[in-house]
């Protein structure tokens, strides 16, 4: 067997494992009510017409602020890291500025995010945030990126400010910007998540928390494991993305 | 100070190390490089041959003392777009085919791009069928003969090669030699060649200037002409091989 071929079955295998653990674990209900049996879980909420259409819709509202989110914080992100690098100046403040924005607990920040755009605006607010500062990351530091034999090569070569922007930061600064979107798109959907327990209409979010509230066990299981799935699906997407485009700027 | 080639006139360049202390790297250095002169700068590594290099090119100022390519400052060179350079580390650009590296150059002179030069190029350092290659796809050799290509594609008044071969194994080396011998004779381009690999310069250049380190300074210049080209078996000659011993020995005791 190849090595890869027998990470990939070990993998499978000890995914099995857990699943099935846990399936016995909740139908003899040996750790209680609140631990739900996965199998029996997906299946009755997928079964049922009513909690599968609601699961649906919740799922679509998400992603779509998750999306928006992500394209709005990402152009942010990389517009302000861009300007850092346009005015170095700016950059010591920026990087603070950014920082902070991002060490603050949402939960602490949400009375005053809340105020800004009303409590149906947070989620997308807080998917921007997400992935916004690790945009702003991978911009700012992508565009320093560049090979000091490169930049060599720039100068003696006479090139103009602008042609060394265009033609040589831009494209050094791909990779890092690549990696920024592995993380930004796992990060927009978390944060479009964690948005909507402040008030959005409907959502992963909004669901999670009318599940528990109602001791939904089934449903709250089957939400969260939506929004994690979700997120790794944006995150390896991400990376299959800069596997393929990546490679052709290192 | 002569209007053409490149003058060096007492060049001292320093670097500041601690607060209140500087090393120099060079003192007094005077260098006259004639018009389609091809001049090697031979030292040992630190005797400052590779800053020469770079301030001939304009990415470092002399502290000292006054430098000037065709009777005038580096920069105007620069910004005219007349100095080809080859860089010890080849600095393709990894997302760009071989093709497009080399005609960088015009895109940067805000230039219309010549493809038959290009090719032309191609075909003389051998890259031919390897011009919608990318320099991952490529060996050492290749990289650096793309970069040289490169480095010639506007028909520079001055080109400067930092150790274009220093990583290269020595067998791929002497033919890289060979062939910048072959695309220099056709090109016949101001040179200063960079290097601390005695074969290499006295193969190459008309002309080799053997540094001293700490501080860098010149401590011998000799101009070379042999009565075998250098293309038909030079480096296997008897004279080649007396010049090269000669030149060692001036190297160790340094």
């Amino acid at each position: 067997m190849r090595p890869q071929t027998k990470k990939i079955v070990l993998g499978i295998l000890g995914a099995l494992t857990l699943i099935l653990v846990s399936e016995v674990i909740g139908r003899l209900c040996l750790a209680g009510k609140a631990w739900p049996a996965p199998i029996d879980a997906v299946w009755s909420v997928l079964g049922s017409k009513l909690s599968s259409s609601l699961l649906f819709r919740a799922l679509g509202a998400t992603l779509a602020s998750a999306g928006i989110g992500l394209v709005t914080g990402s152009l942010v992100g990389m517009a302000v890291g861009f300007l850092g690098y346009l005015l170095p100046p700016l950059r010591a403040g920026l990087d603070q500025t950014a920082s902070i924005l991002n060490t603050i607990p949402l939960v602490a920040l949400a009375p005053l995010l809340i105020a800004l755009v009303g409590p149906q605006g947070m989620s997308v607010l807080t998917a921007a945030l997400g992935s916004g500062f690790a945009m702003f990351v991978a911009t700012a530091s992508g565009l320093l990126a560049v090979s000091a034999a490169h930049s060599d090569l720039f100068r003696v070569s006479g090139a103009s400010r602008l042609q060394h922007i265009i033609r040589l930061s831009l494209p050094s600064a791909v990779p890092s910007l690549l990696g920024g979107l592995t993380l930004a798109s796992s990060g927009a959907v978390l944060g479009a998540v964690l948005g909507e327990w402040f008030g959005a209409p409907t959502g992963l979010g909004v669901l999670m928390i009318s599940s528990m509230q109602n001791f939904q066990v089934k449903m709250l299981f089957v939400v969260a494991l939506t929004a994690a799935l979700v997120s790794l699906t944006a995150f390896y997407a991400m990376v299959a993305l800069q596997k393929m485009v990546g490679k052709r700027f290192v | 100070m002569s209007a053409t080639g490149i003058s060096l006139d007492r060049v001292e360049k320093t670097f500041p190390l601690k607060k209140r202390y500087t090393y120099t790297a060079l003192k007094d250095v005077t260098l006259e490089v004639g018009q389609g002169e091809f001049l090697a700068l031979l030292g040992p590594s630190g005797c400052g041959k590779s800053t020469i290099l770079r301030m001939i090119a304009g990415l470092e100022q002399p502290s000292a003392g006054s430098l000037a390519v065709n009777g005038r400052g580096p920069q105007e060179l620069v910004n005219e777009h007349r100095l080809g350079v080859a860089f010890q580390d080849h600095a393709l650009l990894p997302w760009l085919t071989v093709y497009q590296n080399v005609s960088l150059p015009y895109q940067l002179a805000k230039r219309p791009v010549d493809s038959a030069r290009i090719q032309e190029l191609l075909e003389l350092v051998g890259l031919a069928d390897f011009r919608d290659a990318h320099p991952r796809q490529l060996s050492g050799g290749m990289r650096q003969r793309a970069s040289i290509a490169r480095s010639l594609i506007l028909k520079p008044d001055v080109l400067l090669l930092d150790e274009p071969f220093g990583a290269l194994d020595a067998v791929t080396r002497r033919r890289m030699n060979l062939e910048l011998a072959r695309i220099w004779d056709e090109e016949r381009t101001t040179t200063v060649l960079v290097t601390h690999d005695v074969e290499e310069a006295v193969f190459l250049a008309q002309r080799v200037v053997v540094l001293a380190a700490n501080p860098g300074r010149v401590r011998h210049d000799e101009v070379l002409s042999f009565d075998t080209a250098r293309t038909e078996g030079l480096e296997r000659t008897a004279e080649f091989h007396h010049v090269v011993d000669r030149l060692t020995r001036m190297l160790d005791a340094s």
